[in-house]
């Protein structure tokens, strides 16, 4: 059984480690949103900054997606020296 | 005896380059906390072979150690862009708070009937309501000017105050002109060091103060930039122009255009304001001229809308004095600043005119009428607290939006800063195992040098009975 805070707490630590790049706890936080995923969530009434935490999460993960593409893709063609020094 | 010299020039070289390469990694740790310090790594080159003859002879192990700056110029790039986008949206988020700030706003806030104005509205339709209900009482009818006392103020205080953050924002465009300026003419004066220096490959320190200065701009600025000869970069804004060409920089200006800063750039010097983006200034220019007044122009329009509705239904009724009803409240000519100029134009209770026309002096028609302008669409196609209520909806909804953002673009620059000094900040273990290893390195070179001395003092020795050490 979970509450909303637990979501919460899950999806600030989520983007914490995400910015921090720290693989091992995204790790964790994998196995734990698994876990959580199979219980039952006691939602309250006002799940307003849970769906804000989640916003911010889908824009961290957006832009690390973009932010990685463009670095590969940079790398990829070898045309590093033609754009920037 | 050449072999033997050999081997000792080779444990000399093995000495200088170890030697260097332990002044690299003390580099490194001296500068651990320096800002915008790119860690340096020790590139070793064997020395190479000398063919004579047909043989091949290897003179010499290595030459050691050119320090090399650990530097990914892609993602130097992307932090400096992302820099520009955090920048942009904290500025922005800041300036929709103090908005929101005015109109007592909060998180908690559930209805615009506990705002300083949306009280107010309901003040002055309920008073209406009550003098409906007592038009000749003095006392009723003082209530109601003391009710619209009370609105006209407050609509003042919110243009007034949005008016004072607008020319805050103004203001900073000045102080971040002073800012921008400063760094291009240092990043013109790196170019031109790290021109004369080290043309054609990485310049090191000079490069990480480049680097540094750069980062700092786009803190200020959107930026363009690109790579030129001799190692240098040129910057534009984001709308092209010219900031940093070579060893040149370009001072960008400000001046007051109808009321507000412009930005001047280039070298023509021409008004950039409009294209503007990225960093503080984008944010700054983005509320002052597009939040700001969109928020100032909402709230002109209500406050002209209730003016004038109000007005022309008490032009309608009869005063308490049996005369045909005036204008109760003075506006501009249009809506624009109807809110900071809207005052109430009598003190004489009397000058309502509750009665209808027929009714005679005592009557109730008109301020009836009055009182239903509050549910009465006269606004934007909505209700005056309707269209108050989704007013600041859209301030609530666009700060939170910003909030929101902006914690998605620093949770983003944090990701593209770990990346970044993964690679090129210094790490103090892995320094302390390269001390180890080239401190070992320099001993056994020691050795091998303490070696074959003895094996020359030997050598020259033999068969003599005067011994050399």
């Amino acid at each position: 059984m979970g509450t909303c805070r637990t979501v919460a707490d899950l999806l600030d630590e989520t983007i914490d480690a995400l910015a921090t790049l720290d693989l091992d706890r995204l790790q964790v936080l994998e196995e734990r949103s698994a876990a959580l995923s199979e219980a039952k969530i006691i939602y309250e009434k006002n799940t307003h900054s849970i769906l804000t935490k989640k916003r911010v999460l889908e824009l961290v993960l957006q832009s690390s997606e973009e932010s990685l593409s463009a670095l590969a893709r940079l790398r990829d063609r070898n045309v590093r020296s033609q754009w920037v020094r | 005896m050449g072999t033997l010299t050999s081997l000792m020039d080779m444990a000399r070289q093995a000495l200088t380059a170890d030697q260097a390469a332990l002044n690299v990694t003390a580099n490194n740790v001296a500068n651990q906390n320096t800002l915008g310090y790119t860690r340096q790594v020790v590139n070793w080159q064997p020395v190479d072979a000398v063919t004579i003859n047909g043989s091949t002879n290897v003179t010499g192990g290595n030459t050691g150690s050119a320090a090399v700056s650990q530097r990914d110029r892609v993602l130097e790039q992307r932090v400096q862009q992302q820099t520009q986008v955090q920048a942009q949206s904290s500025t922005l988020e800041s300036a929709l708070q103090q908005v929101q700030s005015i109109f007592g706003l909060s998180s908690t806030a559930a209805s615009a009937s506990t705002t300083a104005l949306g009280s107010a509205m309901n003040s002055i339709f309920s008073s209406l309501s009550k003098l409906g209900s007592s038009p000749s009482d003095t006392a009723t009818r003082q209530n109601v000017l003391a009710a619209a006392n009370t609105l006209t103020a407050a609509f003042n205080s919110s243009a007034n105050q949005l008016a004072q953050v607008s020319s805050s924002l103004d203001q900073q465009v000045g102080t971040i002109a002073g800012q921008v300026n400063t760094l291009t003419a240092t990043i013109a004066s790196l170019n031109q060091q790290i021109a004369s220096i080290s043309p054609n490959q990485d310049a090191g320190g000079l490069e990480d103060q480049r680097q540094l200065a750069i980062t700092q701009l786009s803190q200020y600025l959107g930026l363009n930039q690109m790579s030129t000869e001799n190692n240098g970069i040129t910057l534009t804004t984001s709308n092209g122009a010219l900031l940093v060409s070579g060893n040149q920089s370009y001072a960008i200006s400000t001046a007051s255009v109808s009321g507000t800063t412009h930005i001047f750039a280039g070298t023509g010097g021409q008004d950039v304001t409009q294209g503007l983006t990225g960093g503080e200034l984008g944010g700054v220019l983005q509320a002052r001229d597009q939040i700001v007044p969109t928020f100032a122009s909402a709230l002109d329009n209500l406050a002209y809308a209730i003016g004038t509705q109000m007005n022309g239904q008490n032009a309608q009724g009869i005063d308490g004095n049996g005369n045909p009803g005036q204008a109760l409240l003075g506006l501009p000519p249009s809506a624009n600043g109807a809110a900071a100029s809207i005052q109430v134009t009598t003190t004489d209770p009397q000058a309502i005119a509750a009665a209808a026309i027929g009714e005679g002096s005592t009557g109730n028609g008109n301020a009836l009428a009055m009182a239903g302008l509050e549910t009465a669409n006269i606004v934007g196609g909505q209700t005056a607290s309707g269209f108050f209520a989704a007013f600041l909806g859209q301030i609530g909804t666009a700060t939170a939006g910003a909030t929101t953002a902006n914690q998605a673009q620093q949770a983003t620059l944090t990701q593209l800063t770990t990346q970044r000094n993964s690679l090129s900040g210094v790490s103090l273990d892995e320094e302390a195992a390269n001390l180890t290893q080239y401190q070992r390195s320099y001993q056994a070179a020691a050795k091998v040098l303490s070696v074959v001395n003895s094996i020359m003092a030997g050598a020259i020795n033999l068969g003599v009975d005067t011994t050399v050490t």
